[in-house]
């Protein structure tokens, strides 16, 4: 069976139920990387990152029926994403009740719990310095930095201007920056 | 991993520092993570009530389950207090009364309630099957039955019952007690003297 990557064509076969499953299935395998690792650098953890995975493609399943074709489907997978990961960091918070300016240092002690982690190194460094960052504005980062998504895109995305989503990663730079260099 | 030429042009005229940083992996995921994960999260959607749903109907599955009624403005806020104020505050209940089912107690009654069923389809079964209980036998008040019979039916019986003695008659009628005189003193003379000749045999002597 030839992979089907058309992502118009995936919706036209997950409309019909002999083929819903193998439409959704891959759907899956066509984003689940991406979307994993998307999650995975704002939740840190990998059981964390797991679960909110599972609770965006149940969304997808649920939603998908009613999903309009003038929108694309991967930008529509990120606005779950994002969200879904949001929703969990809020959980977190309100779970072990500390203040929104102690998150960060919640997810920084994450990072160090890593079994991979060196503060050594300056791509670790880096990840500590996002960490940093207000959660609206390392989403945009991550977007921007590591899935080199356009502005445009984004912008469906988070429901925030252009404009708005080029200051804000100019801010996230800086302050990224600035961590790097001073600490 | 390479980063796109305008990605890192935009960085560099930013920060130069950040864009000279290495684009290396730090996360790593657990061996065959992605391969398996497909599978994993198809079987938990089979799992969701909801699955069958969407199956039989799409439209029905897809549909929010927000329900259509409204309620009235600060209904819930205000349903405590008014369940006070119906009951009262002293018998307000918190929590409902926890009623255990012994398993001996329901023994006991599925017991009584076996023994309430046979007696009753016992009874059943001697009214339906055995037929009616025998009553005793009525009573006659001949006294009262005797006028309703015709004389015709009298003498029919008197020839079939020949060797019946007329004291034996009237003690079987319950009628060897009573005076004749005084059933036949409001009867004319005439009458009697018309009935005579019809039956000449009779002792009159027994008669007068």
């Amino acid at each position: 069976m030839s992979v089907i990557q058309d992502d118009k064509e995936l919706l036209h076969l997950f409309r019909d139920l002999k083929t819903r499953e193998q439409a959704y299935t891959s759907i899956v395998k066509k984003y689940q990387e991406k979307l994993y690792w998307h999650i995975r650098r704002l939740v840190v953890d990998h059981d964390d990152a797991n679960d909110v995975m599972q609770n965006v493609f149940i969304k997808v399943w649920k939603g998908l029926e009613n999903f309009r074709e003038d929108a694309q489907l991967y930008t529509w997978l990120y606005r779950i994403a994002s969200n879904e990961s949001i929703t969990f960091l809020e959980q977190q918070k309100r779970r072990s009740s500390i203040s929104i300016d102690d998150v960060s240092g919640g997810m920084a002690e994450k990072l160090v719990a890593d079994k991979d982690f060196d503060p050594n190194k300056l791509e670790w460094k880096l990840q500590l310095a996002i960490q940093q960052l207000p959660e609206k504005q390392r989403i945009v980062f991550n977007l921007r930095y590591y899935d080199e998504m356009p502005y445009e895109e984004m912008s469906k995305v988070l429901e925030t201007s252009e404009g708005a989503l080029k200051a804000s990663y100019h801010h996230a730079v800086k302050k990224i920056e600035d961590y790097i260099l001073n600490r | 991993m390479l980063r796109s030429t305008h990605i890192l042009n935009e960085l560099n005229t930013i920060s130069q520092s950040v864009a000279n940083i290495p684009l290396l992996p730090v996360f790593t995921v657990p061996e065959n993570y992605f391969s398996e994960f497909p599978e994993i999260l198809m079987e938990k959607i089979r799992e969701d009530a909801n699955y069958e749903t969407q199956l039989l109907s799409p439209l029905l599955g897809g549909m929010d389950k927000k329900m259509p009624f409204s309620v009235p403005e600060g209904y819930f806020s205000g349903l405590e207090n008014r369940l006070k104020e119906t009951s009262g505050p002293a018998e307000l209940v918190t929590q409902a009364p926890v009623v255990r089912m012994n398993s001996r107690t329901q023994v006991w009654k599925l017991s009584a309630a076996a023994m309430i069923a046979g007696v009753i389809g016992i009874s059943a079964w001697l009214m339906f099957f055995q037929g009616p209980v025998q009553q005793p036998t009525a009573h006659v008040n001949v006294k009262a039955e005797l006028p309703k019979v015709s004389e015709k039916e009298i003498e029919d019986f008197l020839l079939t019952a020949p060797e019946m003695s007329q004291p034996e008659i009237l003690q079987l009628a319950g009628m060897d007690n009573i005076n004749v005189e005084d059933l036949l003193k409001d009867v004319q003379d005439d009458e009697l003297q018309d009935f005579m000749k019809e039956i000449p045999d009779m002792q009159n002597e027994k008669l007068n």
